[in-house]
């Protein structure tokens, strides 16, 4: 079990594949979120209310 | 004043006359700091004399050599044993101290009681006995035949190894093509995790940023935190075990394997037990390896972690 801990695992292109599998997720829960909140104005289940920053 | 040297005053044994001090009849040796000494009253001055005695490296000899240069006075010394036999001056001290004995100065008799010598200086040596022999007997019989003994082993050890070697081979292949399927399918759980992990980072950022504001959003990741927590408690309740990466992803192998040894019908407890078997069979061969290779003793058997 030691001489696993001394060998370091590396994951060929594992930057670039991290990359390849987070972005495109990331826009897929910017569109759920999106139809999600369009979803909840349509039922009147929640609408936020449009305050202004206070001066 | 009597003159011990006075032959019609020889005196029965027990019994010393002298007119100053009255030595003691029976002289008892003592042992100060571990080393045993001798208080004997010489008889020209009828002084107590302390000798030191060394038991391994003096002889009854070197002590009346020694008695006899101390008082010139003493003309006879000489050593005997209870009965009255006398022992010889080449005798060791150490052997003398074992029992009583007596001392002879100038026809004056001294009973010397050895008094019982502490457990450190007790040498191993002891009446040879059946026993003894028994246990030499085994150990000549052990040097000679113990060698082919080993090598009789190893063989046999060998000849194990390639029969369970040979079982093993079929069993390998299966098995090690079940650990490619599952190590894919635990692997594809894990980024599935980091899908969803992006997911959820995405939604929420937007819903903050972009169509409500943090004071919305904020009770919101607050709960789905919590909600997370509760998963993680859960798992532990469910598998006993530590939600840790390494090990829940070890857990998705097992499986993920079991469940492709069901379908492939792999017998998996045998390929366990062939492999335990195996392990104890190469541990036994590398034990042998230090008697027959480099003639060292068998190494014991260590409990395995």
């Amino acid at each position: 079990m030691v001489m696993e801990l001394l060998t370091i695992v590396q994951t060929s292109f594992g930057l670039f594949r991290i990359a390849v599998v987070v972005i495109p997720f990331l826009y897929v829960g910017t569109l759920i979120s999106n139809n999600f909140a369009v979803l909840l104005e349509e039922h009147d289940i929640f609408i936020p209310e449009d305050d202004d920053d206070d001066d | 004043m009597i003159h011990p040297r006075q032959p019609q005053w020889r005196c029965p044994p027990q019994v010393v006359f002298c007119s100053t001090v009255a030595p003691s009849c029976d002289v008892v040796l003592q042992y100060k700091h571990g080393r045993p000494v001798l208080a004997v009253p010489l008889p020209s001055r009828q002084e107590s004399c302390l000798f030191f005695l060394r038991p391994m490296l003096m002889t009854v000899g070197d002590l009346i050599h020694d008695l006899q240069r101390e008082d010139p006075g003493v003309t006879s010394a000489s050593v005997h044993t209870k009965d009255g036999a006398r022992v010889a001056n080449s005798t060791s001290i150490d052997s003398l101290l074992d029992k009583d004995f007596q001392l002879l100065i100038n026809d004056a008799v001294y009973n010397i009681h050895s008094p019982e010598r502490e457990a450190s200086s007790v040498s191993s040596e002891h009446v040879v006995d059946v026993e003894d022999m028994k246990h030499m007997v085994q150990l000549l019989h052990t040097a000679l035949h113990l060698p082919d003994h080993h090598l009789l082993k190893e063989r046999q050890l060998l000849e194990r190894l390639d029969g369970l070697k040979q079982d093993l081979s079929p069993l390998e292949q299966v098995k090690a093509q079940l650990a490619r399927s599952a190590e894919f399918h635990s692997s594809r759980t894990l980024w599935t995790g980091v899908a969803l992990l992006s997911v959820q980072g995405g939604a929420l950022a937007w819903l903050t940023w972009w169509v409500y504001s943090w004071d919305v959003m904020e009770p919101v990741t607050y709960f789905l935190t919590y909600c997370t927590s509760i998963g993680v408690f859960s798992y532990y309740v469910l598998t006993k075990q530590d939600y840790v990466y390494p090990d829940a992803k070890d857990r998705q192998f097992l499986y993920y394997f079991h469940k492709g040894a069901k379908k492939e019908r792999f017998n998996v407890q045998k390929y366990n037990e062939l492999r335990e078997e195996l392990a104890s069979v190469e541990e036994d061969l590398r034990r042998l390896r230090n008697p027959t290779q480099l003639q060292l003793p068998v190494e014991q058997i260590q409990s395995q972690p």
